[in-house]
């Protein structure tokens, strides 16, 4: 019976003394907890057009740029080019695509940048969003991606989420989306592009949103 | 009730080697979790981010039946019993490989999350120590049967028809801790993504 209570006695001792420990080094501060980074959001930059109703080759441009002193960060989008009744996106029938170019930079004269976040979130369901995974079509320097999701029927926010590699001051990346529209011309879209970057500025971390809002209205 | 005494009787007869692997997952969860605040790169806390929202989006009985069954087939089954069964330290070695992950995950937590997810990891920790203990049972009863039980001429098939006996008593209270692991975790993420 002795037996009994001494390994039940360990049992819950091995659960309780290194759960007071890890607890009581967090909360006396002896462990410091992970810093939480000081979050700034730029002002959003909007850009709408009119739907056209033929192929157009589009070359426009719309950048957020943020800048701190330390840190210079910028968002663009470039849509390049809109199809008509394209079929290689859409199972049911044909639709309508907007091409762009995706590019985010960040340089710090100082510190580090930790990670950088682009995503689509979009406000109707007629909407869809994909990435191109060609590697050709993806530049990344200095940073890896972490983790890719297209915007489908499943989701309503898309996302592209990298990590730095080492401690750069300088990092870039880009790729080509294609923003696909369900419906036949009947209603409007909206879709907001946001690049959070994340860097450490010497002495603490700080987190940048830059939003970008596009539409594409009907006439 | 046939069970639960039969579970009784496997616990007092291999409470050493219970108490052994509690100790062995606690403490090492609390080492990596010390250690990685000197060999880690510090990193900032960027809010919660769930790694499957397609999981938290599912609603709540779906979600409690996916990260159970999650837990109990791929994480305790495949990943802890199931290299026991082929050479019985495995089990050991890949339970403390899952305490070496909670250690860095909580290390990177705030005290706040990590408060929220100590229920969590008592229930699962447990759930994963007596997954290794089965593992560890059924693999020494074939390759060191007179160690891991009674049979005294230590007969490989006999030994290991005990020791699979043993397993399954065991794996039902595998099921029950880790299903108990899973609603918490489920009450949790609900509580603090919706």
């Amino acid at each position: 019976m002795l037996k009994l209570r001494n390994w039940k006695a360990t049992m819950i001792l091995s659960i309780i003394i290194p759960i007071s420990l890890m607890a009581s080094f967090r909360v006396t501060g002896i462990l410091q907890e992970p810093q939480k980074p000081e979050t700034i959001l730029a002002s959003t930059v909007v850009w709408n057009m009119s739907r056209p109703t033929t192929a157009t080759t589009l070359n426009e441009s719309v950048e957020n740029i943020f800048t701190d002193g330390i840190a210079s960060i910028d968002l663009r989008v470039h849509p390049y080019l809109y199809t008509e009744n394209f079929a290689d996106f859409f199972i049911d029938s044909p639709g309508d695509v907007v091409d762009s170019w995706i590019e985010a930079t960040i340089n710090l004269s100082q510190g580090f940048a930790n990670t950088a976040t682009i995503r689509f979130s979009r406000t109707d369901a007629e909407t869809e969003l994909i990435f191109e995974e060609t590697a050709s079509f993806m530049i990344l320097q200095n940073v890896e991606v972490r983790s890719v999701r297209s915007l489908s029927s499943h989701y309503r926010e898309a996302f592209f989420e990298t990590r730095s590699v080492g401690q750069p001051k300088n990092v870039f990346l880009s790729d080509t989306v294609y923003w696909c529209f369900l419906d036949s011309n009947t209603v409007d879209h909206w879709l907001t592009v946001n690049l959070d970057a994340t860097y450490f500025n010497g002495t603490a971390y700080r987190k940048a949103t830059l939003p970008i809002t596009l539409g594409v209205l009907l006439k | 009730m046939d069970s639960f005494s039969s579970f009784l009787a496997i616990l007092s007869a291999r409470g050493k080697l219970l108490a052994f692997m509690n100790a062995a997952f606690f403490f090492c969860v609390f080492v990596v979790f010390l250690v990685s605040e000197f060999l880690l790169p510090s990193l900032p806390y960027e809010g919660l981010n769930p790694p499957f929202p397609e999981i938290i989006n599912a609603g709540f009985p779906l979600m409690l039946l996916e990260i159970f069954a999650f837990n109990l087939v791929l994480s305790a089954f495949v990943f802890v019993t199931l290299p026991g069964f082929a050479f019985f330290p495995l089990s050991t070695g890949f339970l403390l490989y899952r305490a070496t992950i909670w250690g860095m995950l909580l290390h990177y937590q705030p005290t706040w999350l990590f408060l929220i997810a100590v229920p969590t990891l008592v229930f699962e920790g447990e759930g994963y120590i007596f997954a290794a203990v089965a593992g560890t049972m059924v693999g020494g009863s074939w390759l060191k049967p007179k160690w891991f039980t009674d049979s005294a001429d230590g007969k490989r098939v006999e030994s290991l028809k005990k020791g699979l006996k043993e397993c399954l008593v065991i794996y039902f209270f595998v099921a029950v801790l880790l299903f108990v692991a899973a609603a918490i975790e489920a009450i949790t993420v609900v509580a603090m993504f919706h």
